[in-house]
Protein backbone atom coordinates (compact mmCIF):
# COMPACT_ATOMS: atom_id res chain seq x y z
CA UNK A 1 0.00 0.00 0.00
CA UNK A 2 1.47 3.54 -0.77
CA UNK A 3 1.27 6.16 1.70
CA UNK A 4 -1.00 7.99 -0.66
CA UNK A 5 -3.76 4.88 -0.09
CA UNK A 6 -2.82 4.69 3.23
CA UNK A 7 -3.80 8.36 4.01
CA UNK A 8 -7.36 8.33 1.38
CA UNK A 9 -8.46 4.82 3.37
CA UNK A 10 -7.46 6.65 6.80
CA UNK A 11 -9.23 9.52 5.36
CA UNK A 12 -12.32 7.47 4.86
CA UNK A 13 -12.53 5.87 7.78
CA UNK A 14 -11.79 9.04 10.60
CA UNK A 15 -14.52 11.20 8.16
CA UNK A 16 -17.19 8.37 8.25
CA UNK A 17 -16.49 8.56 12.31
CA UNK A 18 -16.52 12.34 12.19
CA UNK A 19 -20.07 12.07 10.12
CA UNK A 20 -21.34 9.79 13.38
CA UNK A 21 -21.46 6.95 10.56
CA UNK A 22 -19.66 3.36 11.00
CA UNK A 23 -16.38 3.03 9.15
CA UNK A 24 -14.42 -0.07 8.39
CA UNK A 25 -12.70 0.47 11.79
CA UNK A 26 -12.86 2.17 14.68
CA UNK A 27 -10.23 5.50 13.93
CA UNK A 28 -7.58 6.56 16.25
CA UNK A 29 -6.76 9.93 16.99
CA UNK A 30 -4.85 10.45 19.77
CA UNK A 31 -4.23 14.35 20.41
CA UNK A 32 -0.40 14.10 21.41
CA UNK A 33 1.35 16.69 23.07
CA UNK A 34 4.59 16.32 24.95
CA UNK A 35 4.30 13.08 24.32
CA UNK A 36 5.88 13.30 20.93
CA UNK A 37 9.17 14.90 22.33
CA UNK A 38 9.19 12.09 25.42
CA UNK A 39 8.75 9.40 22.35
CA UNK A 40 11.54 11.23 19.80
CA UNK A 41 13.90 11.37 22.65
CA UNK A 42 13.98 15.55 22.67
CA UNK A 43 13.33 17.59 25.38
CA UNK A 44 10.56 19.37 25.98
CA UNK A 45 12.37 22.55 25.24
CA UNK A 46 13.95 21.58 22.25
CA UNK A 47 9.90 20.57 20.55
CA UNK A 48 8.47 24.18 22.42
CA UNK A 49 11.02 26.35 21.66
CA UNK A 50 12.45 25.26 18.45
CA UNK A 51 9.08 24.16 16.31
CA UNK A 52 10.97 21.50 13.82
CA UNK A 53 12.17 19.93 16.18
CA UNK A 54 8.50 19.52 17.15
CA UNK A 55 8.07 18.77 13.91
CA UNK A 56 10.21 16.00 13.45
CA UNK A 57 8.63 14.07 16.58
CA UNK A 58 5.16 14.35 15.22
CA UNK A 59 6.33 12.74 12.12
CA UNK A 60 8.02 10.24 14.15
CA UNK A 61 5.04 8.97 16.24
CA UNK A 62 2.91 9.58 13.18
CA UNK A 63 5.46 7.10 11.05
CA UNK A 64 5.81 4.47 13.89
CA UNK A 65 2.44 4.44 15.00
CA UNK A 66 -0.73 3.16 13.24
CA UNK A 67 -2.72 6.48 13.74
CA UNK A 68 -5.62 7.79 11.43
CA UNK A 69 -5.37 10.99 12.46
CA UNK A 70 -3.09 13.66 14.24
CA UNK A 71 -3.14 16.96 15.42
CA UNK A 72 -0.24 18.73 13.51
CA UNK A 73 2.11 20.20 16.46
CA UNK A 74 -0.22 19.70 19.97
CA UNK A 75 2.77 21.61 21.09
CA UNK A 76 0.73 24.48 19.49
CA UNK A 77 2.49 27.07 21.39
CA UNK A 78 6.29 27.95 19.55
CA UNK A 79 7.82 30.25 22.72
CA UNK A 80 10.47 31.42 20.45
CA UNK A 81 7.95 33.53 18.84
CA UNK A 82 6.13 34.30 22.39
CA UNK A 83 10.03 35.30 23.75
CA UNK A 84 10.09 37.77 20.68
CA UNK A 85 7.23 39.39 21.58
CA UNK A 86 8.22 39.28 24.87
CA UNK A 87 4.27 38.17 26.06
CA UNK A 88 4.66 38.41 30.22
CA UNK A 89 1.87 35.50 30.44
CA UNK A 90 3.76 32.07 29.58
CA UNK A 91 6.31 30.17 31.58
CA UNK A 92 8.88 29.24 28.86
CA UNK A 93 10.57 25.40 29.33
CA UNK A 94 14.65 25.90 29.53
CA UNK A 95 13.91 29.63 30.12
CA UNK A 96 11.70 30.43 33.12
CA UNK A 97 11.00 26.50 33.43
CA UNK A 98 13.20 23.60 33.88
CA UNK A 99 13.76 21.93 30.31
CA UNK A 100 11.51 19.53 30.73
CA UNK A 101 8.40 20.86 31.80
CA UNK A 102 5.72 22.15 29.35
CA UNK A 103 5.09 25.13 28.99
CA UNK A 104 2.45 26.87 31.23
CA UNK A 105 0.29 29.97 31.59
CA UNK A 106 0.43 32.54 33.57
CA UNK A 107 -2.17 34.31 35.10
CA UNK A 108 -2.47 37.16 37.45
CA UNK A 109 -3.76 38.59 40.27
CA UNK A 110 -7.31 39.93 40.27
CA UNK A 111 -6.38 43.36 40.52
CA UNK A 112 -3.27 43.17 37.90
CA UNK A 113 -5.61 41.49 35.17
CA UNK A 114 -4.63 42.82 31.63
CA UNK A 115 -8.05 44.19 31.47
CA UNK A 116 -9.09 46.54 33.69
CA UNK A 117 -12.83 46.47 35.03
CA UNK A 118 -13.70 50.23 33.91
CA UNK A 119 -12.25 49.43 30.14
CA UNK A 120 -15.19 47.17 28.96
CA UNK A 121 -16.63 49.93 26.73
CA UNK A 122 -13.35 50.56 25.22
CA UNK A 123 -13.37 46.48 23.72
CA UNK A 124 -16.83 46.69 23.02
CA UNK A 125 -16.77 49.89 21.24
CA UNK A 126 -13.85 48.14 19.34
CA UNK A 127 -12.30 45.09 20.44
CA UNK A 128 -9.45 45.08 17.53
CA UNK A 129 -8.60 48.89 18.67
CA UNK A 130 -8.37 47.46 22.20
CA UNK A 131 -5.95 44.76 21.73
CA UNK A 132 -4.03 46.41 19.70
CA UNK A 133 -3.32 49.59 21.47
CA UNK A 134 -4.52 48.95 25.31
CA UNK A 135 -3.54 45.34 26.00
CA UNK A 136 -0.92 44.12 23.65
CA UNK A 137 1.28 46.83 25.45
CA UNK A 138 0.14 45.80 28.87
CA UNK A 139 0.98 41.82 28.05
CA UNK A 140 4.58 41.93 26.41
CA UNK A 141 7.63 43.25 28.23
CA UNK A 142 8.80 45.34 25.17
CA UNK A 143 5.52 46.54 23.48
CA UNK A 144 4.57 50.52 23.86
CA UNK A 145 1.58 51.86 23.95
CA UNK A 146 0.89 55.20 21.98
CA UNK A 147 1.06 57.43 24.63
CA UNK A 148 4.80 56.49 25.02
CA UNK A 149 7.63 57.14 23.13
CA UNK A 150 8.33 53.83 20.94
CA UNK A 151 11.93 51.99 21.25
CA UNK A 152 13.86 49.76 19.81
CA UNK A 153 12.60 47.04 21.34
CA UNK A 154 9.14 47.85 20.40
CA UNK A 155 10.05 48.31 16.73
CA UNK A 156 12.17 44.60 17.25
CA UNK A 157 9.16 42.83 18.74
CA UNK A 158 6.20 43.79 16.43
CA UNK A 159 8.45 43.40 13.28
CA UNK A 160 10.09 40.08 14.83
CA UNK A 161 6.75 39.19 16.34
CA UNK A 162 4.26 39.55 12.93
CA UNK A 163 7.43 37.74 10.47
CA UNK A 164 7.76 34.88 12.91
CA UNK A 165 3.96 34.12 12.98
CA UNK A 166 3.72 33.98 9.26
CA UNK A 167 6.86 31.37 9.20
CA UNK A 168 5.07 29.26 11.80
CA UNK A 169 1.66 29.11 9.63
CA UNK A 170 3.54 28.91 6.99
CA UNK A 171 5.46 25.64 8.12
CA UNK A 172 2.20 23.64 9.70
CA UNK A 173 0.77 24.09 6.39
CA UNK A 174 4.34 22.35 5.22
CA UNK A 175 4.00 19.73 8.09
CA UNK A 176 0.29 18.67 7.16
CA UNK A 177 1.34 17.60 4.12
CA UNK A 178 4.49 16.07 5.36
CA UNK A 179 1.99 14.15 7.56
CA UNK A 180 0.25 12.73 4.25
CA UNK A 181 3.26 12.14 2.08
CA UNK A 182 5.63 10.84 4.52
CA UNK A 183 3.50 8.98 7.05
CA UNK A 184 -0.07 8.51 5.33
CA UNK A 185 -1.30 10.08 8.25
CA UNK A 186 -4.45 12.80 7.94
CA UNK A 187 -4.29 15.93 10.37
CA UNK A 188 -6.73 16.01 12.56
CA UNK A 189 -8.25 19.49 12.94
CA UNK A 190 -8.18 22.74 10.98
CA UNK A 191 -8.80 25.84 12.66
CA UNK A 192 -9.78 27.31 16.01
CA UNK A 193 -12.38 28.59 17.60
CA UNK A 194 -12.54 29.67 21.22
CA UNK A 195 -15.64 31.00 23.14
CA UNK A 196 -16.15 34.77 23.79
CA UNK A 197 -16.67 34.42 27.62
CA UNK A 198 -13.26 32.41 27.49
CA UNK A 199 -11.22 34.61 26.09
CA UNK A 200 -12.51 37.15 28.45
CA UNK A 201 -11.60 34.73 31.23
CA UNK A 202 -8.16 33.71 29.69
CA UNK A 203 -6.02 36.40 28.31
CA UNK A 204 -7.93 39.48 30.12
CA UNK A 205 -9.91 40.04 33.00
CA UNK A 206 -8.55 36.22 34.46
CA UNK A 207 -11.18 33.63 36.13
CA UNK A 208 -11.47 36.06 38.87
CA UNK A 209 -11.81 39.42 37.64
CA UNK A 210 -14.41 38.12 34.58
CA UNK A 211 -16.57 35.77 37.90
CA UNK A 212 -16.73 39.20 39.51
CA UNK A 213 -17.60 40.82 36.35
CA UNK A 214 -20.42 38.18 35.45
CA UNK A 215 -22.07 39.33 39.30
CA UNK A 216 -21.42 43.11 38.95
CA UNK A 217 -21.77 43.80 35.55
CA UNK A 218 -23.43 41.26 33.39
CA UNK A 219 -24.73 43.26 30.39
CA UNK A 220 -21.21 44.70 29.84
CA UNK A 221 -19.93 40.74 30.13
CA UNK A 222 -22.52 39.97 27.21
CA UNK A 223 -21.96 43.02 25.00
CA UNK A 224 -18.41 42.04 25.47
CA UNK A 225 -18.94 38.38 24.46
CA UNK A 226 -21.27 40.02 21.24
CA UNK A 227 -18.40 42.56 20.22
CA UNK A 228 -15.46 39.46 20.21
CA UNK A 229 -17.93 37.23 17.96
CA UNK A 230 -17.36 38.25 14.38
CA UNK A 231 -13.62 38.45 14.95
CA UNK A 232 -13.89 34.93 16.76
CA UNK A 233 -16.02 33.56 13.53
CA UNK A 234 -13.46 35.06 11.35
CA UNK A 235 -10.59 33.46 12.64
CA UNK A 236 -12.37 29.88 12.88
CA UNK A 237 -13.10 30.56 9.00
CA UNK A 238 -9.82 31.51 8.15
CA UNK A 239 -8.24 28.35 9.42
CA UNK A 240 -10.84 26.44 8.45
CA UNK A 241 -10.16 22.95 5.51
CA UNK A 242 -11.38 24.49 2.72
CA UNK A 243 -12.25 20.89 1.68
CA UNK A 244 -14.42 20.62 4.40
CA UNK A 245 -13.42 17.20 5.49
CA UNK A 246 -11.73 17.90 9.34
CA UNK A 247 -13.63 20.19 11.89
CA UNK A 248 -12.33 23.18 13.17
CA UNK A 249 -11.53 22.63 16.89
CA UNK A 250 -13.07 24.44 19.75
CA UNK A 251 -11.37 24.42 23.08
CA UNK A 252 -13.42 24.93 25.85
CA UNK A 253 -11.95 25.84 29.47
CA UNK A 254 -14.20 27.54 31.75
CA UNK A 255 -17.16 27.92 30.52
CA UNK A 256 -19.09 25.06 32.14
CA UNK A 257 -20.66 24.90 35.82
CA UNK A 258 -19.19 24.79 38.13
CA UNK A 259 -16.76 27.99 36.69
CA UNK A 260 -20.05 29.26 36.02
CA UNK A 261 -23.93 29.19 37.00
CA UNK A 262 -26.38 27.96 34.93
CA UNK A 263 -28.10 31.05 34.30
CA UNK A 264 -24.57 32.65 33.02
CA UNK A 265 -23.96 29.68 30.43
CA UNK A 266 -27.74 30.26 29.60
CA UNK A 267 -27.84 33.36 29.15
CA UNK A 268 -24.30 34.76 27.88
CA UNK A 269 -22.04 31.57 27.32
CA UNK A 270 -24.53 29.66 24.62
CA UNK A 271 -25.87 32.44 23.26
CA UNK A 272 -22.47 33.64 22.45
CA UNK A 273 -21.40 30.60 21.17
CA UNK A 274 -23.79 28.71 19.59
CA UNK A 275 -24.64 31.01 16.31
CA UNK A 276 -21.43 30.37 15.63
CA UNK A 277 -21.19 27.30 15.70
CA UNK A 278 -24.59 26.98 13.52
CA UNK A 279 -22.94 29.71 11.20
CA UNK A 280 -19.99 27.62 10.46
CA UNK A 281 -21.82 24.27 9.82
CA UNK A 282 -24.02 26.29 7.55
CA UNK A 283 -20.93 26.66 5.63
CA UNK A 284 -20.33 23.25 5.46
CA UNK A 285 -18.14 23.23 8.68
CA UNK A 286 -17.74 20.83 11.21
CA UNK A 287 -16.65 22.28 15.26
CA UNK A 288 -14.81 19.22 17.34
CA UNK A 289 -15.40 20.23 20.78
CA UNK A 290 -13.09 19.59 23.19
CA UNK A 291 -14.75 19.27 26.14
CA UNK A 292 -12.02 20.07 28.55
CA UNK A 293 -13.02 19.16 32.14
CA UNK A 294 -16.80 18.09 32.89
CA UNK A 295 -19.53 19.68 30.60
CA UNK A 296 -22.12 17.06 30.99
CA UNK A 297 -24.45 19.65 32.81
CA UNK A 298 -24.56 21.01 29.56
CA UNK A 299 -25.06 18.08 27.38
CA UNK A 300 -29.07 19.21 26.40
CA UNK A 301 -27.72 21.81 25.46
CA UNK A 302 -25.48 20.93 23.19
CA UNK A 303 -28.19 18.83 21.49
CA UNK A 304 -30.03 22.07 20.28
CA UNK A 305 -27.00 21.72 17.21
CA UNK A 306 -28.01 20.65 14.51
CA UNK A 307 -27.38 16.77 13.84
CA UNK A 308 -23.83 16.40 12.72
CA UNK A 309 -22.68 19.97 12.67
CA UNK A 310 -20.33 19.00 15.77
CA UNK A 311 -17.68 16.28 17.22
CA UNK A 312 -18.28 15.51 20.95
CA UNK A 313 -14.92 15.10 22.99
CA UNK A 314 -14.88 14.08 26.39
CA UNK A 315 -12.16 14.64 29.27
CA UNK A 316 -13.40 14.22 32.30
CA UNK A 317 -17.61 13.75 31.56
CA UNK A 318 -19.14 10.55 31.90
CA UNK A 319 -18.61 9.27 28.26
CA UNK A 320 -21.23 6.86 28.88
CA UNK A 321 -23.87 8.81 29.69
CA UNK A 322 -22.71 11.77 26.58
CA UNK A 323 -23.39 8.92 24.85
CA UNK A 324 -26.93 8.38 25.79
CA UNK A 325 -27.72 12.02 25.57
CA UNK A 326 -25.64 12.94 22.19
CA UNK A 327 -24.73 9.40 20.80
CA UNK A 328 -27.88 9.58 18.14
CA UNK A 329 -26.82 13.39 16.97
CA UNK A 330 -22.93 13.66 16.83
CA UNK A 331 -20.04 11.29 16.99
CA UNK A 332 -18.00 11.49 20.24
CA UNK A 333 -14.23 10.87 20.52
CA UNK A 334 -11.77 10.50 23.66
CA UNK A 335 -12.81 9.29 27.23
CA UNK A 336 -10.06 7.20 27.96
CA UNK A 337 -8.53 8.56 31.59
CA UNK A 338 -4.94 10.09 30.72
CA UNK A 339 -4.04 9.06 34.52
CA UNK A 340 -4.37 5.83 33.09
CA UNK A 341 -2.54 6.21 30.52
CA UNK A 342 0.27 8.08 32.84
CA UNK A 343 0.01 5.25 35.98
CA UNK A 344 -1.71 2.05 34.90
CA UNK A 345 -0.50 -0.88 33.04
CA UNK A 346 -1.25 -1.94 29.56
CA UNK A 347 -3.47 -4.18 30.49
CA UNK A 348 -5.32 -1.61 32.44
CA UNK A 349 -5.34 0.42 29.41
CA UNK A 350 -6.83 -2.12 27.46
CA UNK A 351 -9.50 -3.40 29.30
CA UNK A 352 -10.64 0.51 29.78
CA UNK A 353 -10.53 0.67 25.77
CA UNK A 354 -12.53 -2.56 25.26
CA UNK A 355 -14.69 -0.73 27.77
CA UNK A 356 -15.00 2.65 25.75
CA UNK A 357 -15.88 -0.01 22.65
CA UNK A 358 -18.19 -2.11 23.72
CA UNK A 359 -19.87 1.11 25.28
CA UNK A 360 -19.74 3.47 22.70
CA UNK A 361 -18.05 3.02 19.55
CA UNK A 362 -20.39 -0.75 18.86
CA UNK A 363 -22.63 1.29 15.98
CA UNK A 364 -19.66 3.62 14.66
CA UNK A 365 -19.76 7.46 15.45
CA UNK A 366 -16.57 6.52 18.09
CA UNK A 367 -13.00 8.05 17.63
CA UNK A 368 -10.37 6.43 20.40
CA UNK A 369 -8.57 9.01 21.93
CA UNK A 370 -7.26 10.09 25.46
CA UNK A 371 -9.77 12.44 27.59
CA UNK A 372 -7.21 15.27 27.30
CA UNK A 373 -3.87 16.02 25.17
CA UNK A 374 -1.34 13.20 25.82
CA UNK A 375 1.34 14.50 27.73
CA UNK A 376 4.96 13.40 28.59
CA UNK A 377 3.63 11.67 32.01
CA UNK A 378 2.07 8.57 29.03
CA UNK A 379 3.62 5.73 29.20
CA UNK A 380 4.71 4.91 25.64
CA UNK A 381 3.72 1.09 26.28
CA UNK A 382 0.32 2.69 27.39
CA UNK A 383 0.10 4.44 24.41
CA UNK A 384 1.22 1.66 22.21
CA UNK A 385 -1.51 -0.50 24.16
CA UNK A 386 -3.98 2.00 23.01
CA UNK A 387 -3.14 1.88 19.53
CA UNK A 388 -2.73 -2.20 19.36
CA UNK A 389 -5.54 -2.89 21.09
CA UNK A 390 -7.74 -0.41 19.54
CA UNK A 391 -7.01 -2.27 16.15
CA UNK A 392 -7.67 -5.51 17.49
CA UNK A 393 -10.62 -5.28 18.79
CA UNK A 394 -12.24 -2.12 17.08
CA UNK A 395 -13.13 -3.83 13.84
CA UNK A 396 -16.19 -3.27 12.85
CA UNK B 1 -33.10 39.58 21.26
CA UNK B 2 -29.42 38.58 19.76
CA UNK B 3 -27.34 40.56 17.85
CA UNK B 4 -26.68 39.47 14.28
CA UNK B 5 -22.81 39.43 15.03
CA UNK B 6 -21.92 39.04 11.64
CA UNK B 7 -22.86 42.13 10.68
CA UNK B 8 -21.02 43.30 14.13
CA UNK B 9 -17.63 45.38 13.85
CA UNK B 10 -15.12 45.24 11.21
CA UNK B 11 -13.46 41.89 11.33
CA UNK B 12 -10.12 41.42 9.45
CA UNK B 13 -8.89 45.40 9.10
CA UNK B 14 -7.57 46.83 11.77
CA UNK B 15 -7.69 50.19 10.22
CA UNK B 16 -10.85 50.39 7.94
CA UNK B 17 -10.71 52.32 4.63
CA UNK B 18 -12.87 54.96 5.74
CA UNK B 19 -10.19 55.68 8.52
CA UNK B 20 -7.35 55.19 5.92
CA UNK B 21 -8.63 57.92 3.17
CA UNK B 22 -7.59 60.33 5.40
CA UNK B 23 -4.11 59.76 4.55
CA UNK B 24 -5.15 60.09 0.96
CA UNK B 25 -7.48 62.36 0.12
CA UNK B 26 -7.37 62.32 -3.20
CA UNK B 27 -7.16 59.01 -5.32
CA UNK B 28 -6.58 59.74 -9.07
CA UNK B 29 -7.37 56.21 -9.74
CA UNK B 30 -8.96 53.21 -9.31
CA UNK B 31 -10.35 53.48 -5.48
CA UNK B 32 -11.94 50.11 -5.60
CA UNK B 33 -8.45 48.30 -6.25
CA UNK B 34 -6.85 50.70 -3.93
CA UNK B 35 -9.47 49.93 -0.84
CA UNK B 36 -8.89 46.34 -2.24
CA UNK B 37 -5.46 45.78 -1.65
CA UNK B 38 -5.20 48.37 1.79
CA UNK B 39 -7.87 45.78 3.38
CA UNK B 40 -6.18 42.30 1.81
CA UNK B 41 -2.65 43.82 3.48
CA UNK B 42 -4.70 45.14 6.77
CA UNK B 43 -6.04 41.68 6.99
CA UNK B 44 -2.44 39.92 8.14
CA UNK B 45 -1.97 42.90 11.44
CA UNK B 46 -5.48 41.98 12.16
CA UNK B 47 -4.63 38.49 12.34
CA UNK B 48 -1.95 38.67 13.87
CA UNK B 49 -3.46 40.36 17.33
CA UNK B 50 -6.48 37.93 17.19
CA UNK B 51 -4.12 35.08 16.83
CA UNK B 52 -1.68 36.16 19.53
CA UNK B 53 -4.89 36.90 21.73
CA UNK B 54 -6.56 32.97 20.79
CA UNK B 55 -3.26 30.79 19.68
CA UNK B 56 -0.23 32.54 22.05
Amino acid sequence: MTQEERYQARLRRYTTALRNGKPDMVPIRPFVAEFVAKYAGVSIQAATHDYRVAFEACLRCAGDFDWDAVVPNMIYVWTGLVQAIGLKYYGIPGLDLPENVAFQYKEPPEEHAFMRPDEYDLLIADPTDYLLNVWLPRVSNFIKPPSEKVTVEHNLALLKGGMAMMEYFNALGGLVQELRTRCGTVAAISGMLKAPLDILADKLRGYYGLVSDLHARPEKVLAACEALMPHLFLIALDGADPTKNVPIAFWMHRGCVPFINPEHFRKIYWPTVKPMVEELWKRGHQVLFYAEGNWDYHLEAFRELPPGSIVYHVDKGDIFRVHRVLGDRFCLSGGLPNDLLALGTPEEVRAYCKKLIDGVARDGGYIMDAGAIIQDDAKVENVRAMTEFTREYGQY
Amino acid sequence: MQKDFLVLGHPGVCMTWEEAKAYFPVVQGDESLVREIWERIEYWPWLFIWHILLSF
